[in-house]
């Protein structure tokens, strides 16, 4: 009938307007208070990820609103940040890591930090006068101890024995961890690191956008092996109580990630945004960081840092390319990932 | 016919012409906003910068390639199906069967690629079946074949919809002819079936031919690699990740060209196609009793359910694990269902109101006792054809990058995210809706323009009581369709989607981005009873399947008309 179809389309158009005004009301109801907006990725900002937490923790001291505004993955966050360039509405970015903070940097988009950043505990020296580190993680490696028995003891061992094994990894093209991969290859093989990658090749049973479906495939049993963190098996631990995942340590060292914030130079709430960036080096935002990122806070929690954490294989070489490296090389090297592994 | 009652020609043509010239507006207003913003990114465009890469042709001919192979096989599994389908209208379960393999259209593509891979995957039930028997368990999914299995997955019940359709609408006369004259299954194939078919299949392929050729999810998760990626995947690769849009707006353009050849092609036959629901009307077939009609009908609907099937099943078998509670019970859940439901339902009516403003003025355009005969018919009815299947060439991801970055400074984000979502998925649908719409339409147009004429039906009236009784099956089918769809689709939602504003899929998205791929697969199952929920009850009540007491004389009166009796 005409009246249902009638009743159909205005149900959908309270329906959004509904949804709208929620919108709008939650803004209302932090009037007089500053708001702080901050963009990231959104396992960061989802109800069980570190976001949160911080989010009530910061708020208990800032006397302020903190927004999160949370983008599919921190590739996204950069290509918003240039969508939106000079007008964007963020006051803080936080979840780009060393492979894209050249680019960002190039944008002209960031303030510097002014921070003293010395009681940073990261396997580098830091310095960047841009970007602050808030948490790190080493790519590696994960399997099934309960299925996969000889395990590779490295690079090496993983690209040349075991024809059968197989290993699901991301592309370099969409996702950090397949970027973080493709360098960790070039840093150990250098020149060599097509025929490195010619070698792996048939190993690879697919390569996916995202690490989401890398894992999930992972842990629906289509590898042996997926390219995750050291840290992954944490979460299993901690929070499923699954002891047989297990990150597999290799002997030329793992290639390591360190995400990082950054301050932009419009934002509308300076101040509020370097207390939040000078927040970042806390204990209340860095004891989130373990089990609500699955990565390793940047400075020394003692105590505080969960014991499986501890417990956790840990590389002893980290490996790791200047921003500016990675920003002037990456189209070569995905070039030549590229024509490597087209098969 | 008394000529003083009609009114002038030019306000007869305008009165014909507005609907869809309306709808065309309003996409072109869309498309319009979308490329302005993408071009006033562009600073220096040298198209030949990116052209000139061979890795790029050969991922449009593997494009190309792969697109060709799923719909010819898609076709070939579908042909057999309907035709059986259509000699047994007695089966036991066809009616299930039917709904079940309809569940495949609207299932979200990630959804079916996880319920793929959970029964082709390495660990999947096929290979275990072949464990159980000691045979060698090997690894078939990744690569072409998966493309393959997951396209004919997706399509396949597509065009059996349509063919079953088609078969059942040849006059029933031609059975008892073929009973009489003792024809043989190829003779019957041959000389009835195969005529009634070639009318429909460029239009029919040409769609799932699109939609192959666009596939984008199903490639990157199955499809093991760049060598097997696709042109839509290289344009998302230079907006995302390298934000490049001089080259995204240049490769989606070179996509465009592509898919336009291909319609161009298949334009001629394309308003002839029926997607509308099958009505299960009884026709005798004799041809159905002989042993090796059985044989080939009893195979070719075992692959289609063994096909089809299994993935669905798989995606409710993982759904059931010790989370299955705690993740229901989640508030956060239920937002997103109701975000999701908010955002389907405006994007379905969008899309129907556009469709059905482009279907009244297409069918004006090709009677010739309408518009038929103006000079502008032929060019004006291709456009609007045309505009309606746009979004089937340009990736929504680019279109909704341009519309944001014409639109970004005119509001905030919390009103404009909802905003592009809802408009690109109603575009989104927008191809399937008119394909419903617009045969139906013309059909019952032809049937029924005579009696209006002569009674001064016209304007609203019309519509109400001549073209909604008669239309109202397809209209509920195609608002299902695109309520549907929009529920399960993540492309545009990824793009926009923030903590506040998450449809189910997102949701979905979210927690497999963090370790909790359980919760995940509740999730996935939600979504997939929501879309099928939302499909069934729209259905049902705008199709409107009950006739009560007080419609009858007036649903006999449309029944008698669309009949032509």
């Amino acid at each position: 009938m005409i009246l249902r179809t009638a009743l159909t389309a205005f149900t959908a158009a309270t329906l959004t307007l509904g949804l709208s005004l929620n919108a709008s009301a939650e803004e209302k109801s932090t009037e007089g208070k500053k708001i702080l907006t901050v963009y990231t990725y959104d396992s960061f900002a989802a109800e069980w990820g570190a976001g949160p937490k911080v989010e009530e923790a910061f708020e208990g001291v800032c006397d302020c609103d903190l927004k999160f505004v949370a983008i599919d993955s921190s590739v996204g966050l950069l290509s918003r940040l240039k969508l939106e360039g000079a007008e964007s509405p963020a006051d803080v970015v936080l979840g780009l890591d060393t492979n894209l903070t050249a680019e960002a940097a190039a944008t002209g988009l960031f303030a510097p930090s002014n921070l003293d950043q010395g009681k940073l505990s990261l396997p580098v020296t830091w310095s960047d006068s841009h970007f602050v580190p808030f948490d790190y993680g080493y790519f590696a490696f994960v399997y099934d101890s309960e299925k996969l028995t000889t395990v590779p003891d490295s690079l090496d061992q993983l690209i040349n024995d075991n024809p059968d094994l197989k290993i699901i990894i991301q592309d370099p093209r969409s996702a950090t961890p397949g970027l973080g991969l493709m360098l960790w290859i070039q840093q150990v093989y250098g020149e060599k690191a097509a025929d490195a990658w010619k070698k792996l090749s048939p190993k690879i049973v697919t390569i996916t956008k995202g690490w989401g479906e890398a894992y999930g495939l992972f842990l629906d049993g289509e590898a042996d092996m997926v390219l995750s963190y050291t840290t992954s098996p944490a979460y299993h631990i901690i929070a499923e109580e699954k002891h047989q995942y297990k990150a597999a340590i290799f002997d030329e060292g793992h290639y390591l990630q360190v995400e990082v914030a950054g301050q932009l130079k419009n934002a509308s709430e300076p101040e509020l945004a370097q207390e939040f960036l000078n927040f970042i080096g806390s204990e209340a935002f860095q004891s989130q960081i373990p089990t609500g990122n699955w990565m390793y806070p940047v400075i020394d929690l003692g105590e505080k840092l969960p014991g499986t954490f501890n417990e956790l294989a840990r590389p002893t070489k980290s490996l790791l390319y200047s921003p500016e490296d990675v920003q002037s090389h990456r189209q070569i090297w995905i070039d030549s990932w590229l024509s490597a592994v087209e098969r | 016919m008394p000529r003083f009652s009609l009114p002038s020609r030019q306000k007869r043509s305008f009165e014909l012409l507005w609907p869809g010239l309306l709808s065309l507006v309003l996409i072109g207003t869309v498309l319009g906003l979308a490329f302005s913003g993408l071009f006033s990114q562009i600073t220096d465009l040298n198209p030949l910068r990116f052209l000139n890469n061979s890795y790029l042709w050969r991922l449009t001919a593997f494009t190309f390639f792969q697109a060709i192979v799923s719909t010819a096989l898609a076709t070939l599994l579908a042909i057999p199906v309907a035709r059986a389908l259509s000699r047994r209208p007695q089966l036991p379960g066809r009616r299930l069967f039917l709904q079940l393999s309809s569940l495949s259209l609207i299932v979200p593509t990630i959804v079916g690629v996880f319920g793929i891979i959970a029964v082709h995957g390495r660990q999947g039930w096929v290979n275990q079946i072949l464990g159980f028997f000691n045979s060698e368990t090997n690894s078939y999914l990744y690569g072409l074949t998966g493309i393959l299995i997951a396209h004919v997955f997706f399509n396949a019940p597509l065009l059996t919809r349509i063919f079953l359709e088609t078969l059942e609408s040849l006059p029933r006369e031609y059975w008892r002819s073929t009973a009489q004259l003792g024809l043989s299954d190829r003779d019957i194939f041959r000389l009835i079936e195969w005529p009634g078919l070639r009318k429909i299949l460029p239009a029919s392929c040409g769609l799932v031919f699109l939609l192959c050729f666009t596939s984008f999810i199903i490639v990157l998760t199955l499809g093991g690699g760049p060598s097997t990626n696709t042109l839509e995947v290289a344009i998302y690769q230079a907006l995302r990740f390298d934000f490049d849009i001089p080259k995204a707006a240049t490769l989606a353009m070179t996509q465009l060209v592509f898919c336009f050849s291909i319609l161009l092609l298949g334009r001629k036959f394309i308003r002839r196609m029926p997607l509308s629901q099958t009505e299960e009307r009884q026709i005798r077939r004799f041809d159905a009793d002989k042993p090796c009609a059985k044989i080939i009908d009893t195979l070719a609907l075992l692959l289609m359910a063994l096909l089809v099937l299994p993935p669905l099943l798989a995606t409710v078998w993982k759904a059931i694990t010790p989370r299955f509670f705690t993740t229901l019970s989640e508030s956060r859940l239920w937002d997103a269902a109701l975000t999701s439901l908010a955002v389907s339902l405006s994007a379905g009516m969008l899309s129907l109101l556009l469709a059905l403003g482009l279907a009244l003025t297409l069918r004006s355009l090709y009677l010739p006792s309408r518009l038929g005969g103006e000079s502008y018919a032929g060019i004006l009815s291709a456009t609007l054809d045309f505009s309606g299947s746009l979004i089937l060439l340009l990736p929504p991801f680019v279109l909704a990058t341009g519309l944001f970055i014409t639109l970004k400074n005119s509001s905030g984000l919390s009103l404009l995210a909802p905003l592009l979502v809802v408009t690109i998925n109603a575009l989104m649908a927008l191809p399937f809706v008119l394909r419903l719409l617009a045969p139906a339409f013309e059909a019952a147009a032809q049937k029924s323009d005579l009696l209006c004429n002569s009674l001064d039906i016209r304007g609203l009236n019309r519509l109400r009581l001549i073209d909604w009784p008669q239309n109202r099956k397809s209209v509920g089918l195609a608002l299902g369709l695109a309520v549907a769809l929009s529920t399960g689709d993540l492309s545009v939602i990824a793009l926009f989607g923030t903590q506040d504003f998450a449809t189910l899929p997102l949701y979905m998205y979210q927690k497999m981005g963090s370790y909790r791929f359980e919760d995940a697969a509740v999730v996935a199952f939600v979504l997939c009873l929501q879309s099928l929920g939302l499909f069934i009850v729209i259905e049902r009540l705008v199709s409107g399947k009950t006739i009560r007491p007080f419609s009858r004389t007036q649903h006999q009166t449309s029944e008698r008309v669309s009949h032509g009796i």
